[in-house]
């Protein structure tokens, strides 16, 4: 057998060897230069064909997202709004609408730009009509498919370089399967907000197109569609988008539309290597059934607070796919079951492990929780608002999003709330500005109906019944160069009660009902600049008041960097910034195992990519002792990860703050650690990025980290 | 997606009139077009053209092809045909020996000659899967493709066809020879 293999490779060799030829290199150009004809021959039926594939247009304009179909359907919306007001667009637009329900297919193309990113957002999808499925393109090279039909979600990313398979929560559907459902969701929206429609001639690209303009607003935002029609075929070849802030125009958006005929099938149809690993995402099954208490099996339904609430089969049988984007790293969730009819019902606790679950939920007499709210004197109030929260394991409180009870006011300060599941830590919240007031927490079981003591609202730790709530801060947020930085969320939190505003588009925000002559604590988060806190006091009932942030990592630029501090190594030997000099170093501090994981991952990518080039990671783990928030990290729980992930990079945990305690001011001092202090860590985990000379150039950001590894490389 | 359903739309594309579609045909089988001209032709300058050739004729004659995703086989059969003509064109010009003149190999030794000429003896073929195989080292999915037989079919006729070169050379003395060399 030995023999006769040894045979044959020598035979292979000696065939191979007598008549190897040259390689055939093929020469397209030089085929076509010395083939004229056959060229000619192919050219002539270009267009002649009836159905020519893809209508390729170069469009010059900046381009955005926005479903094709929304720009479409929007202005098609706008002609059923205004139907017989435009003389021919009805007609033009029926054309429209019967070409444009043929396609099987449609890709758009284009880019999206918005007034606080610096780059435009490329945008290319397909949406299949006919084979259910979606295909997105990201910027990143972050590739998705969605199939909706076998409900399974196919993503590559190229820094992992792995194709991950999941499943898609059942009952999820292409919710524009024909551009027909679009008009109906868009006359919805279109009667909302008024909106006018013109229809012109033009040209594009140099052919001759019909131009539909769209205005829509609502006094304050205004939209501005325009889509260019190819009269021959009546199908959308281009459409912009603009959206206006008052007279600031915030986004732009543009796409061309294309027809292809051979739709992509699968996502090696749009550029994904053929090599990339094919993984299927951990999701664990948890199964279970709904009885009664004598054990009879119950048809309901089971909301498990993730996803849309799942039914159940005549015998009470139910299966639940975690979705991989849900962590299941995380603490225990808390989910509910009830019955039909909604007499019985229990609450449960889930998830925190990975392996699957079998569920038997038994199901009691659903609960009545009656109760009044009342001030000191026990004068009961009706304006105060009354919520049930749930304990979560962790300690925290909940709302149970699409919670199955309600609740009733009847007056002098009574309340009533009906359908409360059995099984879970409960417990009534009330509060009203500057009030709050709460009963003991109890797991509701038992009883029918349970009757609460008077809840008595005691003004909030800090304030006095005589604290005026009515104080309105107003300003502005701005940058580190004092422009107008636009929607960011300012929140000021006061005891249990918070207050919420978006900027607009020149940066302006309103806050109003916070309590006069009182120190209050707020925060702002954009991206790239991280949290920051700022503490004020509404002196006066107007207060004006504006917030300037700056980016993470400001203080620092362009100063040598402060060098590491870490308590202990855990994959490799000590290490010191001085060793990396002629590197460039990405140094990922504030790492948190519980909600970190994309993120290093991500960082894994960057070092596949550039590793060769030059780039070093580091990342630094917070101090374990203080960590709770999302769940215990212990050092072998990061072990582990390290191990299971891969991960080459040094790993360290952050030294004690102390260490850097004449470094640093004595307030910056966090029991985060060394590091996290010294850098001033404002969003975790925070990325810095040291240059070749050890240099601390920047703390990137998502959309700008390559370009600034690429140019710190190249120096 | 196949090779095959990419032909096809390939091929659609071309068909079209798209010449970017028809390039990419050409670089996905210009080397296998050239080893089947080889393996007729046992030359190298007058395979190259009759690759060059076959591509004309599949240009000109794109609309014909019904079933898009068979282009391979198809092409296959096109170059085969102009192989010949070329082939008939130099016999009547030069000699009736078809067999190769160690054209651009002529520092072979021995052995190699043998085999040129054992692969030569073989049915056309045996000898368009051998020298599909081995003169631009094809893989099996391409020589599928072009031969129009499945992977597995290739491998079968590549294995019987080496063991029928494999008797020749035992007849001329050359296997023997090395199952000495190796059993020593």
């Amino acid at each position: 057998m030995t023999k006769k293999s040894q045979n044959n490779d020598w035979l292979d060799e000696a065939i191979s060897k007598a008549i190897c030829g040259q390689q055939a290199i093929p020469d397209f150009e030089k085929w076509k230069s010395v083939h004229p004809s056959a060229v000619e021959y192919l050219r002539a039926f270009a267009g002649k064909t009836k159905n020519f594939t893809t209508w390729r247009m170069v469009m010059k304009n900046r381009i955005t997202k926005l479903a094709v179909a929304a720009i479409i359907l929007a202005v098609i919306s706008g002609i059923y709004h205004f139907n017989g007001s435009i003389d021919g667009a009805n007609t033009a637009f029926a054309q429209v609408v019967e070409a444009f329900q043929k396609m099987s297919c449609m890709r758009m193309v284009g880019t999206k730009t918005r007034i606080r990113e610096k780059a435009p957002r490329t945008i290319d999808s397909w949406t299949c009509f006919d084979t259910k499925t979606k295909i997105v393109k990201d910027m990143d090279g972050k590739v998705s498919l969605w199939n909706y039909e076998t409900h399974e979600q196919f993503e590559y990313s190229p820094d992992t370089g792995k194709i991950t398979v999941s499943q898609m929560p059942e009952g999820s559907s292409l919710k524009r399967m024909s551009p027909s459902d679009l008009v109906d969701e868009l006359i919805q929206m279109g009667k909302k907000k008024g909106s006018t429609i013109e229809r012109k001639e033009g040209t594009f690209n140099g052919s001759h197109v019909e131009i539909f303009d769209l205005t829509m607003t609502d006094g304050q935002n205004t939209g501005k569609i325009q889509l260019r029609v190819d009269p021959q075929k009546n199908l959308p070849i281009a459409g912009e988008w603009q959206t206006f802030e008052f007279d600031v125009n915030v986004d732009n958006m543009s796409v061309r539309f294309e027809y292809p005929q051979n739709a992509p099938k699968d996502l090696y149809d749009v550029g994904v290597p053929r090599t990339a690993e094919i993984v299927r995402a951990e999701q664990p099954m948890i199964r279970g059934r709904l009885v009664n208490a004598k054990g009879q099996p119950v048809k309901g339904i089971v909301d498990f607070g993730v996803e849309k609430p799942l039914a159940t089969n005549e015998s009470g049988e139910f299966s639940f796919l975690v979705p991989a984007w849900f962590n299941d790293t995380m603490q225990k969730q808390i989910g509910y079951a009830r019955n039909l009819e909604k007499t019985l019902s229990r609450g449960f606790l889930w998830g925190g492990k990975k392996e699957q679950a079998e569920l038997k939920i038994v199901l009691e007499p659903s609960v009545r929780i009656t109760g009044r709210v009342v001030d000191a004197e026990s004068r009961g109030l009706d304006d105060a608002k009354v919520e049930l929260w749930v304990a979560m394991p962790s300690g925290g409180w909940t709302n149970i999003s699409n919670n199955p009870w309600q609740m009733k006011k009847e007056g002098e300060g009574r309340f009533t709330f009906e359908d409360v599941p059995v099984g879970l830590p409960m417990d009534v919240h009330a509060e009203k500005p500057g009030f709050q007031g709460r009963t003991p927490m109890a797991v509701v079981a038992g009883a029918t109906t349970v009757t609460l003591k008077d809840i008595v609202l005691k003004p909030l730790p800090g304030f006095e019944e005589k604290t005026q709530w009515n104080a309105r801060l107003s300003g502005r947020v701005l940058d580190e160069k004092g422009n107008p930085m636009p929607r960011l969320e300012v929140h000021i939190g006061v005891g249990t009660i918070t207050f919420n505003d978006t900027t607009n588009s020149r940066g302006e925000y309103t806050l109003t009902g916070l309590p006069q002559g009182k120190k209050i604590q707020g925060s702002v988060y954009a991206d790239g600049y991280g949290h920051t806190m700022f503490r004020v006091v509404c002196d006066t009932p107007n207060k004006n008041f504006d917030i300037q942030i700056f980016p993470q990592g400001y203080e620092l630029c362009n100063k040598p960097a402060p060098g590491l501090f870490v308590e202990k190594w855990l994959n490799s030997p000590p290490i010191t910034l001085e060793q990396y000099r002629g590197k460039v170093v990405l140094l990922q501090i504030g790492v948190y195992l519980q909600t970190s994981t994309q993120e290093l991952e991500k960082m894994k990518g960057l070092l596949r990519r550039y590793g060769d080039k030059g780039l070093e990671v580091i990342a630094v783990h917070m101090r374990l002792e203080n960590l709770d928030w999302a769940g215990k990290v212990t050092e072998e729980m990061i072990l582990d990860f390290i191990k299971s992930h891969d991960i080459k990079f040094p790993f360290g945990i952050d030294d004690k703050s102390e260490k850097v305690r004449d470094k640093v001011s004595n307030g910056r001092l966090v029991g985060n650690g060394a590091m996290y202090a010294l850098y001033n860590v404002k969003a975790t985990p925070a990325l810095y990025l040291i240059d070749k000379k050890g240099i601390v150039r920047i703390s990137p950001k998502r959309d700008d980290i390559n370009e600034w590894i690429e140019k710190l490389l190249a120096e | 997606m196949t090779t095959d359903e990419q032909d096809g739309q390939l091929v659609q594309g071309a068909k079209q009139g798209s010449l970017d579609c028809f390039g990419q045909l050409y670089h996905r089988y210009y080397a296998s077009m050239v080893a089947l001209a080889y393996s007729l032709l046992a030359d190298r300058h007058l395979s190259e053209d009759s690759a060059q050739e076959a591509f004309a004729v599949a240009c000109r004659d794109l609309q014909n092809l019904r079933c898009n995703d068979k282009f391979a086989g198809w092409l296959a059969g096109i170059c085969r045909n102009v192989a010949k003509q070329m082939l008939r064109t130099r016999k009547e010009l030069i000699s009736n020996d078809h067999t190769p003149a160690a054209d651009d190999k002529s520092e072979g030794d021995g052995v190699s000659e043998t085999i040129r000429r054992a692969v030569w003896q073989l049915a056309p073929a045996d000898r368009e899967v051998i020298v599909l195989r081995y003169y631009n080292d094809l893989s099996y999915e391409q020589i599928a493709a072009v031969l129009g037989i499945s992977e597995l079919a290739v491998h079968g006729r590549l294995v019987r066809s080496k063991r029928k070169i494999e008797k020749i050379l035992r007849r001329n003395g050359l296997m023997k020879d090395h199952d000495e060399k190796i059993t020593k």
